[in-house]
Parts: structure tokens; C-alpha cells; sequence
């Protein structure tokens, strides 16, 4: 019986204007653990739906065995714009090598020295209790600081961060923004206090999908471009700027934003935060365990 | 170029229904010579009249997720008012007219704050609840009675022609022209269909969701107000069981123009064409002498066809956005 339980050869698959895989080889071994690195956009998704009969190849050939497969690594497959880049035991490659076959390109400095000056406190928390979600948290967050949070699933993070805006009442604690105690009952509130919530979950929180981006940007502000009605020369000229300033790709802004990438609904979202009565003087912001003010 | 995208994409949304009420006269006229007459077109925009103005309630409350289920009995409600001022002695046309639109309004209200502030889980239960509440309270209120002899100024709305058009065809008109500028350039208009769009999105970008979906049901009772006036017009008469049904056929008309009932999405002129159609039929089937339950099998059908049509078009939209965003994600 040989130890090979799947082989991907020569895997090439076209979505429309674009070759998402080329050429792709891949060889599972039984009882080893193959970790795929790539980029976002390297492939490595519709590779494995490709694996996994979502997406039919339109070139190249699956061996499959019938068994399962686990994570943690013992062999890493780098890939790159839809092609396999190099194969190495997992043992036998650095992690700046991973990142140079990754990116394309040596990698100087993860984390480039930024000058900080700490200022005034600008959110302090005591005591906050959730039931069910956290209990007794405190901190403090001053102003020109990125305050990170990292923990596990279900460690609470973006449950706290929700409390903070309102979205999810407290059971328990004391907030102060500015120094003044403050008690949100809805996110308008938080808002309004110059807090904002950059969701992680764009798609489910952050954005009407069914509806374009200039509609999205102005989702928080709308009411500032009406009288009696919406002010829609000023609307388009705020999403103009915003995928100007944020660097938004898509095709106008009339475009549903269902359609952008995931990148660029972000860069949605992000815009939307920042043209908020928040985003006007500070900005708070959930995204896999950062709370920036 | 933007606004020439806004323009087109929201008249895409008409293109079919529009088409489909355009095919359908063409084979009724083929099928009945005596359907494109001056007389029977101007009966049918008669006939849509009412459907047009519940439908238009009945879309608020479809594009905020929600729905109506007292349209109808709202409307006997408010009917039931003229009634009331009539046994009362007060037959003021300026009151027979405000005030069945202000109880309209006020039922409305009732319900959008029942489903928000009793935070029930979806307005079926509170609508149903009211639907029931004031058919009895209409038949109570005014002892069962049908009442006729208004003043002129109270039916003229109803019953009029200027020209040999229908002057509660041309109110129609007028009203859905206003009530698109609402849904469409106005900061509430908008929100409505952010909300139902997506909820939580536009709760947690501090959309207030209890005032905007009561306002949909307050928009809802307002227009079934109006809806009253006219049809005290075009029968003449009030009567305690006025408007059963009519918010089901406000549905139809909705979807058929096609709203969703999954909110943040529907369009008031697509609910407009959507009652012309069903009006067709009706009259076409009639004209056909078909009996009425016919002409009712038919509609349903129509129904189940022009959602079956929606859902096809939403899967390959969805399909065309999954390969966009595919083509997006590897550029």
C-alpha cells in the first residue's frame, strides 16, 4: 500500500479574467501533516475546493485514497499566485524563508519602529462583567496608543469590545471615556462618544451587502447630507474620496459591495467608520483582538 | 456617470414586471376585443387603485423585513370612522376625510410599537393580533352598520373623473410619485432599506431599527387611511367588513413587482405594476367569462410564478457575484 493518500497533478483552474491555479501539484502522505502557505490569493482556498469537489479542475488529475487529513505541520507547500513554489519538510525551512517564498521577496522588517508619546487616558474600564462572556475586566487605553488584545476563541475579546459600543448591555463595571463615566444603551451612544466597532465579521456586521459602496460609506452619516432629502452630490463625493484615500478597487461606487474582494469591503467598512461621528475624533476599532483609540 | 448607474439599475428592477403587464395586455387584447377599450382600461386603473395605495403600506413594511397583517382591517377601521362621525351627526367632509387617514396612522403606530417595544419576534404576531382586534372593535364601534348618503366632497375622490380618467387613479398616481421620493432620496427611505438589508449592520452603525420600523408600520396604517377615503368613493358606502383580504392582494402585488420578504428590496414602482397586473388578469379573465374563483386560482398562480422568477434571478445574481468576487479576490 503506498503511503501516498491524495496527489493533486497538474491542477489549472480559470474563474473568469483570472487563472486561479497553474499547474499545481500537491502529494499527501498517510500519517503526515502538510501545512499550504500562501498569501491571501495564492490559491490555496480553491485548491482545496478543488480537493474537495466544490470546484471542478478544468485541467489536471485528483488520485484520492479516501482518508481524512489533520493540521499541524510536518511538510509545508509554499504557494504563490496559483502555483506551487517549493515543497520542504517542515523541519528544513525557516520562518523568513516561508514569508521570502510567500511574498516573493526578502522580508527587512516585520515591525518597522514607529516614535510614540503617550498621551491623555482616553477610555478606562473597571470592572466590566458580561455573564456568560467575561467577567471583572479592567484596563486603560490613552490616546495616540494601539492597545492589543490577544487571547483564544472564546476568550472574550470582541465580546468586551461589543459591550464598549453598546452593542451588548453590561451586567456589571464602569466605563469612563475622557474621564467621564458613561453608560451606552444602543451603539449610537458609543458613537456619538467618539467610539466605533471595525467589526472582523464585515460580511454579518459591517456592510449591507446588497447595497453599493457609496451607500455603505454613508451608512453611519447619512443623516448629515439631508435636510429633506439626501444630499447626493455630497454622498458620491465622500465615497469618491474614500476609495481614493483608502484605496478602494472597485469599479464605481455603485458597485455592490457583495461583489469586492474581502480586502476591499474592509476598506469599506474602515471608510464608513472613519466619515462617523467617531472617526471624526477618535476611532476604535475590533479586529481580531486590537482595540485601537 | 454614477447617477446614470443609479437610473438604470433602479429602472432594471421594473424592466420585468413592466414587460410582463405590457405581454399581458397584448394577449388579453388578442384573447377579448373588448379589452382595449377606452372603458375597460380606465375600469382597470380604477380597479388597481386601492391595490396600488395597500400595496405601497404593504411594501414599507416588506422592505424592512416585516409585514402587515392588519392592512385590511385597518382599512374597515378607518372606514368605519365616517360611519361613526355619520351616526354622530357630524358629516363635515374635511373630518370624513382627516380623520380616518389620522386613525390610519394611529393603528399603524400601535403596531409598529407593539412588534418594537414588546421586542416580539417578527410583526406577524402583532399584526395578526390587530387584524383580529379591530374588525372587532369596527363592528362594535359602529353597531354593524352600512352607512350611505356622504357629502360629495367626501366620495369625489373615489368616484370622480376629470377628463374620463379616474380621479382616484390619478391620486394613486400622484401618491406612488411621492411615496418613491421617500423610499428613494430620503435619509428614513434609505435607512428602511438599510435595516432590512442587513439589521445588524445598520443598528451597529447607529441606525435607530425601533423608530425606523415603526415608522414603516406607521406608513403602513397612513396609507390604508387613504385607501378607506377612496373606497368609500367607489362603493358609495361604508360597510364593517370593508378591506378583508386586502392585505394579502397587497402582497401579491409586492412580490409580483418584486419585494422580498428577506428586506432591502422592492421598489414602488415595481409594486405599482405589479397591482396593474393583477388587475388584468381579474378583468381579463372576467371579460373571458371566468367566475371570480377562477380569476383567483389564476393570481395565485401568478404569485407563485413571479417569486419562483425572483428566486431564479437572486441565485444567478448570487452566482455572478461569487465569480466577481472570485475574479476580485486573485486581481
Amino acid at each position: 500500500m503506498s503511503s501516498t493518500i491524495v496527489r493533486l497533478k497538474d491542477i489549472t483552474k480559470f474563474f473568469p479574467g483570472v487563472t486561479a491555479l497553474r499547474s499545481m501539484d500537491l502529494e499527501l502522505k498517510r500519517g503526515e501533516i502538510h501545512g499550504l502557505i500562501g498569501e491571501n490569493g495564492a490559491g490555496k482556498s480553491t485548491l482545496i475546493k478543488v480537493l474537495t469537489g466544490i470546484h471542478a479542475p478544468d485541467q489536471g488529475e485528483i488520485e484520492l485514497d479516501g482518508k481524512k487529513i489533520i493540521f499541524l505541520c510536518d511538510v509545508v507547500t509554499v504557494m504563490r499566485d496559483g502555483e506551487r513554489v517549493i515543497t520542504k519538510p517542515s523541519s528544513d525551512i525557516t520562518k523568513d524563508e516561508l514569508v521570502t517564498y510567500m511574498v516573493g521577496r526578502k522580508m527587512e522588517n516585520y515591525y518597522p519602529h514607529i516614535d510614540f508619546h503617550v498621551k491623555d487616558t482616553a477610555l478606562e474600564v473597571k470592572n466590566l462583567t458580561r455573564y456568560g462572556s467575561f467577567e471583572d475586566v479592567s484596563f486603560t487605553a490613552d490616546y495616540g496608543e494601539i492597545l492589543g488584545f490577544s487571547g483564544l476563541v472564546g476568550a472574550g475579546r470582541t465580546e468586551v469590545c461589543r459591550c464598549l459600543f453598546g452593542a451588548d448591555p453590561i451586567d456589571s463595571g464602569e466605563i469612563y471615556v475622557k474621564g467621564r463615566k458613561v453608560s451606552f444603551k444602543k451603539p449610537k451612544d458609543a458613537i456619538k462618544a467618539g467610539i466605533a466597532f471595525v467589526t472582523e465579521d464585515r460580511k454579518g456586521q459591517g456592510l449591507v451587502l446588497s447595497q453599493s459602496v457609496s451607500r455603505n460609506i454613508c451608512l453611519a452619516n447619512l443623516r448629515k447630507f439631508s435636510k429633506l432629502f439626501v444630499d447626493d452630490k455630497a454622498v458620491d463625493r465622500q465615497a469618491k474620496k474614500s476609495v481614493e484615500t483608502f484605496r478602494i478597487k472597485t469599479p464605481s461606487i455603485e458597485t455592490e459591495t457583495a461583489t469586492l474582494s474581502g480586502g476591499n469591503q474592509q476598506k469599506v467598512v474602515i471608510a464608513k467608520w472613519f466619515h462617523s461621528d467617531a472617526g471624526r475624533t477618535y476611532y476604535g476599532a475590533d479586529r481580531q483582538g486590537q482595540c485601537t483609540l | 456617470m454614477s447617477k446614470w448607474m443609479k437610473k438604470s439599475k433602479r429602472k432594471s428592477k421594473v424592466i420585468g414586471p413592466l414587460l410582463a403587464a405590457v405581454l399581458l395586455a397584448v394577449v388579453l387584447s388578442l384573447a377579448s376585443d373588448k379589452f382595449l377599450t377606452m372603458t375597460n382600461l380606465m375600469n382597470i386603473l380604477r380597479q388597481s387603485s386601492i391595490n396600488i395605495i395597500v400595496g405601497a403600506g404593504m411594501l414599507f413594511c416588506l422592505l424592512g423585513a416585516g409585514i402587515d397583517l392588519s392592512q385590511g382591517s385597518i382599512v374597515g377601521f378607518a372606514m368605519g370612522m365616517i360611519t361613526l362621525l355619520h351616526m354622530k351627526g357630524l358629516d363635515n367632509p374635511f373630518l370624513m376625510i382627516a380623520l380616518p387617514i389620522a386613525v390610519g396612522m394611529c393603528c399603524g403606530l400601535v403596531n409598529g410599537l407593539l412588534f418594537t417595544k414588546l421586542k416580539l419576534p417578527h410583526p406577524f404576531v402583532s399584526t395578526l393580533g390587530m387584524m383580529e382586534a379591530l374588525r372587532g372593535l369596527t363592528l362594535f364601534l359602529t353597531d354593524a352598520k352600512q352607512v350611505s348618503g356622504f357629502p360629495s366632497a367626501v366620495i369625489w375622490l373615489g368616484s370622480a373623473n376629470i377628463l374620463n380618467i379616474p380621479v382616484c387613479f390619478i391620486a394613486v398616481v400622484i401618491i406612488s410619485v411621492v411615496i418613491s421620493r421617500i423610499l428613494s432620496k430620503t435619509a428614513s427611505g434609505r435607512e428602511i432599506y438599510s435595516v432590512g438589508g442587513n439589521q445588524e449592520a445598520a443598528r451597529l452603525a447607529g441606525i435607530n431599527i425601533d423608530w425606523t420600523l415603526t415608522l414603516t408600520y406607521v406608513m403602513s396604517g397612513l396609507l390604508c387611511g387613504i385607501a378607506a377615503v377612496i373606497l368609500v368613493g367607489r362603493v358609495g358606502a361604508t360597510y364593517p367588513l370593508a378591506g378583508e383580504g386586502y392585505e394579502m392582494d397587497a402582497v401579491a402585488a409586492c412580490v409580483i413587482g418584486g419585494a422580498s420578504f428577506n428586506g432591502g428590496k422592492g421598489t414602488m414602482a415595481g409594486t405599482f405594476v405589479g397591482a396593474i397586473i393583477m388587475a388584468e388578469i381579474k378583468n381579463g379573465l372576467n371579460l373571458l367569462g371566468a367566475a371570480s374563483d377562477i380569476q383567483q386560482i389564476v393570481v395565485g398562480i401568478v404569485v407563485i410564478l413571479a417569486v419562483m422568477v425572483d428566486v431564479i434571478r437572486t441565485q444567478q445574481a448570487e452566482k455572478n457575484r461569487r465569480m466577481q468576487q472570485a475574479k476580485a479576490e486573485h486581481a
